[in-house]
């Protein structure tokens, strides 16, 4: 049994080694067309870079396993720094109060999200983008479309400072990322997200609370859109109605990358980052050689086809081996009658 | 050629067809006239919508031929089939409610005045026209769908058929959905059909119903021709003695010891069907639900297990009132329920053996919430051998498993979590023979383990063969309950049919 064990490990793992692979094949073209990429600095950069989205990205994989979609994280990523913004500048709240309160505003949209979605049986698609929508225009509408500067020092540097060598964002992505893993691949709770993805009814025969747990994962993606509003607003240094647009598409994207399926069911944290990374380093390598960002955006659109349309042949390959498996089957049957 | 002969419009010579493991349409013949209606007969099984399907042109027959008024005729696919004169209502109706009768009626045909318009003024007077010639002069042609009652859209279909100057029409369960003064007006048009010297083939589950309506009646069982009777000849008794044969039961199991009760239905009805429901079930028993299908055996179990909402009426588990229960707090009490349908219902089909074993019980194998793999792998490994699963391993994704391999996943899921009643549907649909006795020997073990089992089925033969005692389910309603010496199938179809006396 332990053989069979690392041999099905060695199956599944297909898809992250997959991505894996591209992602080095990315590293390989990018260090031979420019000086800059392949340096220390430069890769630390990248990580601080998509820190963001990949916070979202790994709650997004949760919400993504169990069918659902959450559109809404790019606009509680600036609904919730102006929060933050706010809560310091014009509340007078200290500093940890302030991001409680900004953290506060993505787990409210998530239970929102979620009730609407799992209890009164709306479409995510549709219910997360009003959610987003709502949120936007209330920024705004909070603001007056002004950003709030002058925030903290010790506040901007959860964005900007370091920690040894490594970028304080970096290492809040990595230890939301570890226990979002642990939380996916150890637990009870993990296994339910993977079942009610597979088959909600089968689960809920089974005695899995279906509801819950669909209502918890917009919670978590609220809740982690919320830590990713505080890290962009102390690295950008202020809370913007306009901050995080398109960051929930790119979300989405990652995950994609990552082998997940948006009929859900499958899709591993460590995909997601590997998706994601292949998403910074397009992004970091291609301005680094001066390529045109109107350019840039179909290039990005393109891997991401690229990604699924590769997963989607070896599906139909797949496929088509079991048919003539069936027929030959069929074949020798016939001829044995 | 004598007269009765050339009466014939439809005919079935020799027809054969094999699925893998059974032979499900044995040599099939007989004929069907001008102007009557004959009744097709059978119980679940005999072959009845495999005669059906090769008729429309669902499948394909492995032998024989159909002959439609005179002429071989070669039907390979629905289109053939509506070509050759052969039209088909099924049991559900389907209509596009936003559009008018005319537009149903005509849809794929539209009258059309030049190229691209379509000739409304025609469509509506030929459809009312129609509507008139077939008595149903309630409806009319400007009416929208959503509009009529669901009667009246399956008269409607029936307009659609009759539109097309059809020579066969199969009328396939027609009343399943109708209340008794539909049906009725449903049977005052298909007099009308008659005269205008279609054939109609009817299929139904209901005796009474067929002994009324058809002038002849054809038996099939086990996928063998049997006999045609002029209904007039035969009474409800003979009928079903032709449906049951003269079947050899297997090697019954020897009851235990029953305990004191631990399930009750009391007075349940829901929204689906069943009425009024009263039920028991002791602890060491096998009780059989049987009914043919659509008298509400699933419907049922699924209001004991907690799925449906009970309109009126109580359950008791272990006598304890858990009508206000939901489905997790009822399960969490010992009751477990294995749907018919595995692959939609029961299982996961991306996750593995051991993950579907576990499912929604995997806090007996945690520490907290940590899932502790080791202890998750030898409780899973125990009742995957103990439930005789035959898998390459336990990483294998449930997918894999054959039929009867993936009902016994679901029953050691039911085995780890220990559970004290058991409601299977259709436990063994879809399986093959072998795997068939074990299930059955797996039941056995579960009863004799202090259990109570509650087997939904439409199988006469599996209820003889496993079920202690059984009760008759028909038109959502119990229609007898038999003890073991009482259960003797031809009484049995006969109250699932309806029979009335």
């Amino acid at each position: 049994m332990k053989q069979k064990n690392s041999m099905r490990k060695r199956i599944t793992g297909a898809r992250e080694t997959g991505v894996l692979f591209a992602l080095i094949l990315l590293f390989v073209i990018f260090s031979m067309s420019s000086p800059f990429f392949l340096t220390r600095e430069n890769i630390l950069n990248i990580t601080r870079q998509v820190s963001v989205v990949s916070l979202l990205s790994v709650a997004m994989t949760l919400v993504i396993i169990t069918g659902g979609i959450d559109l809404s994280v790019s606009s509680v990523v600036a609904f919730a720094g102006i929060i933050t913004a706010s809560g310091m500048k014009d509340m007078g709240l200290s500093i940890p109060a302030a991001i409680l309160l900004g953290l506060m505003v993505g787990a409210v949209t998530g239970v929102v999200n979620g009730i609407l979605i799992a209890v009164l049986n709306m479409p995510a698609f549709i219910t997360t983008m009003g959610t987003m929508t709502m949120l936007r225009g209330l920024g705004y509408i909070y603001t007056g479309a002004h950003p709030i500067y002058d925030l903290p020092k010790e506040f901007k540097a959860l964005g900007q400072g370091y920690i040894g060598i490594i970028p304080v964002p970096t290492i809040i992505f990595i230890i939301a990322a570890i226990i979002i893993h642990i939380l996916l691949s150890k637990t009870v709770y993990g296994r339910h997200l993977y079942a009610v993805g597979g088959n909600p009814d089968a689960a809920r025969f089974a005695g899995v609370r279906v509801t819950a747990v669909k209502i918890s994962v917009y919670v978590i993606s609220g809740f982690v859109a919320g830590i990713a509003a505080v890290v962009q607003a102390a690295r950008v240094g202020a809370g913007m109605p306009t901050i995080g647009e398109g960051f929930e598409l790119e979300a989405v994207a990652a995950v994609v990358i990552g082998g997940a399926a948006m009929s859900g069911g499958t899709g591993t944290i460590l995909g997601t980052i590997l998706g994601s990374l292949v998403l910074g380093v397009l992004s970091n390598g291609l301005s680094l050689l001066d390529v045109d960002s109107y350019v840039m955006q179909v290039i990005r659109g393109l891997v991401v086809i690229l990604a699924v349309l590769i997963d989607q042949i070896r599906i139909m390959m797949a496929d088509r081996a079991k048919v003539k498996r069936t027929m030959t089957q069929l074949k020798e049957e016939k001829s044995g009658e | 050629m004598d007269s009765k002969l050339e009466n014939t419009i439809l005919e079935f010579r020799g027809i054969e067809k094999a699925f893998p493991g059974v032979l499900a349409l044995d040599n099939i013949s007989f004929q069907v006239r001008r102007g009557e209606v004959q009744g097709l007969v059978g119980e679940n099984g005999a072959g009845k919508s495999t005669l059906i399907k090769i008729l429309c042109g669902v499948y394909a027959s492995d032998r024989g031929e159909i002959w439609v008024d005179g002429e071989r005729t070669s039907i390979q696919s629905p289109a053939d089939a509506q070509k050759a004169g052969i039209q088909v209502m099924h049991q559900e109706i389907s209509v596009i409610p936003e559009m008018t009768v005319a537009e149903n009626i005509w849809m794929y045909r539209l009258p059309r005045r030049g190229r691209l318009w379509v000739d409304d003024k025609k469509m509506n007077r030929e459809t009312d026209e129609l509507l008139e010639s077939l008595g149903m002069t309630h409806i009319h042609a400007k009416q929208r769908m959503s509009e009529l009652s669901l009667a009246d859209q399956q008269m409607t279909n029936l307009a659609r058929i009759m539109s097309t100057k059809p020579k066969v029409v199969l009328l396939d369960e027609p009343t399943a959905t109708l209340t008794m003064d539909e049906a009725e007006k449903l049977f005052e048009v298909i007099h009308t059909l008659k005269s205008t010297g279609v054939a109609i083939l009817y299929i139904s589950h209901y005796i009474d119903e067929v002994m009324n309506i058809c002038d002849r009646i054809t038996v099939l069982r086990d996928g063998k021709y049997i006999t045609t009777v002029h209904s007039a000849q035969v009474t409800n008794e003979e009928i079903v003695t032709y449906m049951v044969g003269k079947k050899v039961s297997n090697a019954q199991r020897s009851p235990e010891q029953t305990g004191e009760e631990v399930l009750r239905l009391e007075q349940v009805s829901t929204a689906r069907k069943i009425k009024y429901l009263n039920l028991s079930l002791r602890r060491r028993e096998v009780l059989g639900l049987y009914g043919l299908n659509g008298a509400g055996k699933t419907e049922t179990l699924r209001a004991i297990a907690g799925v449906d909402p009970l309109l009126t009426g109580k359950v008791y588990l272990f006598g304890a009132d858990v009508s206000g229960e939901n489905s997790i707090r009822r399960l969490e009490k010992g009751l477990v329920y294995a749907p018919e349908d595995r692959r939609r219902l029961g299982l996961v089909m991306q996750m593995s053996v051991q993950q579907n074993v576990s499912l929604g019980n995997e806090s007996k194998y945690a520490e907290g919430m940590f899932i502790q793999e080791k202890r998750e792998v030898s409780g899973v490994e125990q009742a995957v051998d103990r439930m005789l699963v035959r898998t390459a391993s336990l990483e294998t994704p449930v997918s894999v498993l054959s039929g009867g391999n993936q009902q016994k996943v679901i029953l050691a899921r039911c085995l780890e979590r220990e559970a004290k009643i058991f409601l299977m549907d259709e436990p063994t649909v879809g399986i093959d023979v072998g795997a068939r006795a074990e299930i059955y020997q797996l039941i056995s073990n579960i009863v004799k383990e202090d259990a109570a089992v509650l087997i939904a089925s439409s199988d006469l033969n599996e209820i003889l063969e496993v079920c202690d005692r059984a009760a008759i389910i028909a038109n959502g309603r119990i229609a007898a309950v038999m003890d073991r010496e009482e259960m003797i199938q031809e009484k049995m179809l006969l109250y699932a049919m309806g029979d009335k006396e």
